[in-house]
């Protein structure tokens, strides 16, 4: 009977032109859309910023100009400049200008932190300049005898011991679960304001509670409904965003290029983790939904439980925050952090079964409300007169 | 709750099987647990039986609709009980739903379901499948015509065809009990003809019939008792001559404003 229900339920929602658009149009059409665009529009800066060099002028000091004229891989321009003062800096004509003293000793940078390409300028310059110096101490060295071995001074090479794959294991950690969260929410919005207050302004509520099923069949018959709306929600944005991004972000030198290199029980684990988040989401909303009289009323009501539910969530990505018992025991905050852990290897049994417990805590209570609302007057009166009747039972 | 096992339309009133037996239905809704309820419906006391039509007659806000509900399983009643083809609403309520057909203005149709899947869905629900289902599902397409749309979704049906999709599905389990709310509301001349024909067709067809309605013809034409509702009390129950006798009157209107004269000022002595 229930199964019957459940059915009736899914297929009425996919036929839904919200859920449609919200569970699949999105992932198919706009996330990968989004995605290219952005690695388009970084191709774009990239080239913007390979294309224009930035231009240094320099005040006398011949002997600076040829070093720079003739320093390999140089990656600013070097212009004429006719006075010493700083108009040409101010008017945008140079981006940069090097003042030496006579004694050229000492060197003056001017740059004008408003504009980006002075900034450029003078983060290049800087390395540029240092090889000047060391080049200039070197001569003078050697001039008055001293080795040049015993001028090249002291090399420094940072080499990072870690895995590129684990790198790209610890980043994916921090953003997975929130891009989770947030697929998830996405995907159980409408479902439970459809199954719900949807229902209530097409007059469909009473239908449903004379089927020859009790209200709790009905209450666990739309819980699970919208929780496979939302898994299935998730899953697909998923796939979508992970056959998007591989290619595009394998084209960019970051570690997350590393993502096919994930071990096999990751899988597992996301799907895991997604489930949880979309019956924990499912009770979470198919609770504040019922509560509302008509679709409008229950976005408005949704909205800022969709926040109260993320920012948790969020908190939970910062660096530094530990999946401790504790944690574990705040609602949304510990699904972040055991979700974080999983994908890491690092899941601490203890902490695990808290959350678990935490999370069935809360999705118990939702449920039990979302029961008594389903079994109240309100389905039937609710759509005419919210909230006004209260049951008064034999 | 069976008076006799005699079925068919012959059978006198006695020995007909009364299906709904409500005894001192009362529905308090109260606002909050701190100021006092709203009375809707006050020691309601109605019999109904097969082969028979009953009609709940009353002005605006009288309790007609929550009195249906109560015995539809909607509302649970405050007090009283209800039984229904044998089952009690309040201890048996699936057991009644699966007895009963309900149709008011608020149990609308899902709009994304064409008509054959929401007859499967509510045919499924009540026990019925495979070829069983198929056969019952096209003997009500037969009955209402409705194959031309069959497998149309109900959301790009006119009003006429929903409302025969909703009868469709409140007899797709054939119920031994009807209960229907303002059956008529909202259908043209044709479609509510077609609603009064397929009423008395069902009574001649041994069902139970309760509904309500404030079109006073339907009443006159269909119904073998009537009931009188004002302010939550049924104030007068009997056939239309017996109502007549009792009023003095001849036309069921002046037999209606009457009775509800009448009841307004018990009501008004009882304060």
């Amino acid at each position: 009977m229930l199964n019957i229900y459940v059915l009736k339920e899914l297929r009425s929602l996919f036929r839904d032109r919200n859920v449609l658009t919200y569970g699949l149009l999105l992932p198919l059409f706009l996330y990968p859309t989004l995605l290219f665009g952005i690695s388009q529009i970084r191709l774009y800066i990239q080239g913007l910023g390979e294309a224009s060099r930035p231009r240094v002028a320099i005040v006398g000091s011949p002997k600076l100009t040829k070093h720079f004229l003739t320093m390999p891989g140089r990656k600013f321009d070097i212009v004429p400049i006719k006075t010493d003062d700083r108009e040409p800096l101010v008017t945008g004509a140079v981006d940069l200008i090097i003042k030496p003293s006579d004694d050229e000793r000492r060197y003056q940078i001017f740059y004008a932190s408003e504009r980006p390409m002075s900034t450029l300028a003078n983060d290049v310059l800087k390395p540029a300049l240092m090889s000047y110096r060391h080049d200039v101490e070197i001569a003078a060295g050697t001039a008055v005898g001293v080795s040049r071995r015993a001028l090249a001074g002291i090399t420094i090479k940072a080499i990072d011991v870690v895995d590129p794959s684990k790198t790209a294991r610890s980043l994916l950690s921090l953003l997975l679960p929130l891009v989770m969260m947030v697929m998830c929410t996405f995907g159980a919005t409408y479902p439970a304001v459809e199954l719900t207050a949807g229902e209530r302004e097409r007059h469909c509520a009473e239908t449903t509670i004379l089927l020859p099923l009790s209200r709790v069949q009905i209450a666990v018959g739309k819980t699970i409904a919208v929780t496979i709306a939302a898994f299935l929600a998730l899953v697909i944005n998923l796939i979508a965003t992970v056959m998007t991004a591989s290619p595009i972000l394998s084209s960019w030198s970051t570690g997350v290029a590393a993502l096919p290199s994930f071990p096999l029980y990751t899988i597992p684990t996301v799907l895991g983790f997604g489930l949880l988040l979309s019956i924990l989401y499912a009770n979470v909303f198919l609770l504040v939904a019922s509560r509302a009289r008509n679709y409008r009323e229950a976005q408005a009501f949704i909205t800022p439980v969709q926040i109260l539910v993320l920012v948790p969530g969020m908190i939970s990505m910062i660096p530094g925050a530990e999946f401790t018992t504790r944690a574990a025991l705040i609602p949304f905050y510990n699904i972040g952090l055991a979700f974080r852990g999983a994908l890491l290897g690092n899941l601490q049994m203890v902490p695990m079964i808290y959350c678990l417990m935490s999370l069935a805590i809360v999705t118990l209570v939702c449920f039990h409300f979302t029961l008594r609302r389903l079994s109240g007057t309100a389905p039937v009166l609710g759509y005419e007169d919210p909230d006004q009747f209260q049951e008064q039972c034999p | 709750m069976i008076e006799a096992a005699i079925e068919g339309p012959g059978a006198t009133k006695t020995e007909r099987r009364s299906l709904v037996r409500a005894a001192g239905l009362t529905k308090v809704f109260q606002p909050n647990k701190n100021e006092l309820g709203v009375t809707a419906v006050r020691d309601v006391t109605l019999t109904c039986r097969e082969n028979e039509v009953f009609g709940l007659l009353g002005p605006n806000g009288a309790g007609k609709t929550t009195t249906l509900r109560m015995l539809s399983t909607v509302l649970p009643p405050t007090q009283g009980t209800a039984n229904v083809a044998g089952f009690s609403v309040i201890r048996n309520p699936e057991e009644v739903r699966a007895r009963i057909g309900f149709l008011s203005g608020n149990t609308a149709l899902y709009p994304r379901l064409t008509v054959r899947e929401t007859l499967d869905f509510f045919g499924s629900l009540h026990g019925l499948s495979g070829i069983a289902l198929e056969e019952r599902i096209d003997t009500v397409l037969d009955a209402l015509d409705m194959h031309d749309y069959a497998d149309r979704r109900l959301e790009h049906l006119s009003t006429g065809m929903t409302q025969k999709a909703n009868i469709g599905r409140t007899l797709l389990h054939d119920p031994p009990v009807l209960i229907l709310d303002e059956p008529t509301s909202g259908l043209d001349v044709l479609g509510a003809g077609a609603m009064i024909d397929f009423i008395e067709a069902m009574k001649h067809g041994g069902k139970c019939v309760i509904f309500s309605t404030h079109i006073l013809t339907e009443a006159e034409r269909l119904c073998d008792e009537i009931g009188i509702l004002n302010a939550g009390r049924l104030h007068a129950v009997g056939t239309l001559e017996q109502l007549r006798e009792r009023t003095g009157e001849a036309y069921l209107d002046a037999v209606f404003r009457a009775l509800c004269r009448e009841a307004s000022i018990e009501d008004a002595a009882r304060l």
